[in-house]
């Protein structure tokens, strides 16, 4: 279908936004997945000319594995890490059962997500599972203790946007290619730094080889380095996007602004966490408010920033309109064409299960004016004479004194005192 | 030769796309159909949950018969109307009504909101509630995704040969929603 299709004004579902990112996502792969097998293209010609293609089919199996590996035992393993305990159903928690089936609902998941907690202070959380199906949320029990419930609905919206956008499968895929270039890029460079005799055996006309050398040292060097660039931009717009989605979801981008903010103020180093589950949480657990470009996670101030700057409209576009507003990246995050279908949606009011709204608050007077009105009475009734001063002081004169004029302590007016009719 | 290609291939293609499409409108009605069920599902906790609700809190509350039985009668009637949506969404809107009328009462008495039965019932009708607003809000936007392809090119073709109908939205917003409840003390 031709881009520039007029399409009719519609709102925009969480489906095309879904597809929109895997789009993209698949797009970066595809990229990744060129260098990894001009790595093993290389490494096949350096070993033996003419393995060129071999080197391709063996990187594929180097990368096939790993991905297997994490894709079987990954769940497992890193909830095992982590410490977490599962919760059966039962009245423990219930609150946080109750938000994650909230969040299900409003995603569309088709299924429940397992939930776990881990007895740690840091508050943190992290979704896991290499498909919809098989899902599962951890929550520490410090962000239990430590978010409301709209903030708590927000982070476990986040985390259930990365199931439903299958993030946990994607980043998968892309940490095994990036594991394999390195590999590759390592045995590459090892060969290149040591003996000369196999290529001397060579078979491989005269020309080319030069040019290839240059190349090939060129990949090496720099292709562990781009791809893990490449890796860090695609966690990091994941993150954007899960966001943004969570926001979709709950219709109250604040509840996940506010809940970030209070989650960066401590310290989210969670026991036996590592480089490796970085990623998966949701914030970077051994390195708060980062800045950095070359992490998994935007900077939460970013963030914070992002989702509270899209005001009274959630949306596509606003928070579009809002992410270019924060970092300065024109292009945004959406792709044109959906933002041309999508519409804003009014933010919802926030539910608060503990007060209800409906009754007037009495305006909540300091202790400080009520002492005063009493000591007003006071004087009052002991006979003082009270003179208002225009910078805000009340002056008290004892009856009975003679005074005729006063001057204010404090600015120096001065005053006539009203005079006391003796009758 | 090529031209029997063209005639054969090119219809062939076509009728590929034709399947697609069609599965992919089947599809969407579905999740349309699945997704009110889905509201029912809610709706219905809720139906069962307020009898506890009310047992627990007249003990406490007896001087508040007249809004507990607006919500037994709210109650009892979105139970017993009809299967339009727009009738359904209105009589469900006002049950909402009457039970935050009830939870705003429920404030003058400390000793009911200590009650740990108490606490337990609000949170699972405040979750009920939540539950049954997100469950609207997803059925509006799978509504929204199948309406969209029965209307768009070239689904539309396909859509209006086979009579797939476009679908309502739950979005019937009643005057009275939009005040605010009064707390009579």
């Amino acid at each position: 279908m031709p881009k520039n299709v007029r399409r009719q004004r519609s709102r925009s579902s969480m489906w095309e936004l879904i597809e929109q990112n895997q789009k993209k996502t698949i797009t970066l792969l595809i990229l990744m997945a060129i260098l990894m097998m001009a790595m093993g293209y290389i490494v096949g010609e350096l070993v033996a000319g003419g393995a060129g293609p071999f080197g391709v089919f063996i990187a594929w199996w180097i990368w096939l594995i790993q991905v297997l590996i994490s894709y079987y035992f990954g769940d497992s393993m890193f909830l095992r890490i982590a410490g977490a305990r599962e919760l059966k159903s039962g009245t423990q928690h219930k609150k946080l059962i109750n938000i994650v089936e909230e969040m299900k609902i409003a995603s569309g998941l088709d299924c429940m997500p397992r939930i776990y907690v881990i007895d740690d202070e840091a508050p943190n959380a992290f979704a896991t599972g290499r498909c919809p199906e098989r899902a599962s949320i951890a929550v520490t029990s410090g962000l239990l203790k430590l978010l409301e419930r709209d903030e708590l609905q927000g982070v476990v919206g986040h985390e259930i946007a990365h199931i439903n956008n299958r993030d946990i499968l994607y980043l998968m895929m892309t940490t095994s290619m990036l594991g394999t270039i390195v590999f590759l890029s390592d045995i590459g460079s090892s060969i290149m730094r040591g003996g000369s005799s196999s290529r001397t055996s060579r078979r491989d006309s005269g020309g080319g080889s030069a040019v290839f050398i240059i190349i090939a040292l060129v990949l090496i060097i720099l292709a562990p380095l781009v791809a893990e660039l490449m890796y860090y931009a695609i966690s990091r717009k994941r993150e954007y996007l899960a966001d943004a989605c969570s926001a979709l979801y709950t219709r109250y981008p604040d509840g996940l602004a506010s809940a970030l903010e209070k989650i960066c103020s401590r310290p989210t180093k969670i026991k036996d966490s590592s480089k490796l589950t970085a990623p998966l949480y949701i914030v970077h657990p051994l390195k708060n408010s980062l800045d950095d470009a070359t992490s998994t996670h935007p900077a939460t101030r970013k963030r914070v920033a992002i989702l509270r700057s899209i005001g009274n409209k959630v949306g596509l576009a606003n928070y579009n309109q809002a992410y270019a507003e924060v970092t300065g990246d024109t292009r945004g995050l959406v792709s044109n064409a959906l933002l041309a279908e999508s519409e804003s949606f009014e933010v919802a009011k926030p539910a608060h299960s503990d007060e209800s709204d409906q009754i007037q608050s009495v305006p909540k007077e300091t202790h400080l004016d009520r002492v005063r009105e009493t000591t007003d009475i006071l004087w009052e009734l002991n006979g003082y004479i009270t003179i208002p001063c225009s910078c805000g002081t009340k002056l008290k004169i004892p009856p009975n004194e003679g005074w005729v004029k006063v001057d204010c302590p404090s600015c120096g007016t001065l005053y006539d005192v009203p005079q006391k009719n003796v009758a | 030769m090529e031209i029997l290609l063209i005639v054969v291939v090119i219809p062939l293609l076509l009728f590929i796309v034709g399947i697609g499409i069609y599965n992919s409108l089947v599809q969407r009605r579905n999740e349309v159909k699945n997704a009110w069920s889905q509201i029912d599902v809610q709706l219905k906790r809720r139906y069962d949950l307020i009898p506890n609700l009310v047992e627990t809190v007249k003990g406490y509350m007896t001087h508040e018969r007249e809004t507990l039985e607006n919500v037994i009668k709210a109650r009892q009637q979105a139970v017993n109307v009809s299967d339009s949506v727009v009738d359904r969404a209105q009589a469900e809107n006002f049950l909402s009504q009457t039970l935050r009328s009830l939870f705003a009462v429920t404030e003058n008495y400390p000793e009911l909101k200590a009650n740990e039965n108490f606490m337990a019932l609000q949170e699972e009708i405040t979750s009920t509630e939540n539950k049954i607003g997100f469950a609207r809000q997803y059925y509006n936007d799978s509504v929204l995704h199948y309406n969209n392809q029965i209307q768009m090119f070239p689904s539309n073709i396909v859509a209006g040969s086979f009579h797939f109908d476009p679908a309502e939205f739950f979005e019937v917003e009643v005057a009275e929603e939009r005040e605010a409840p009064k707390v009579a003390f």
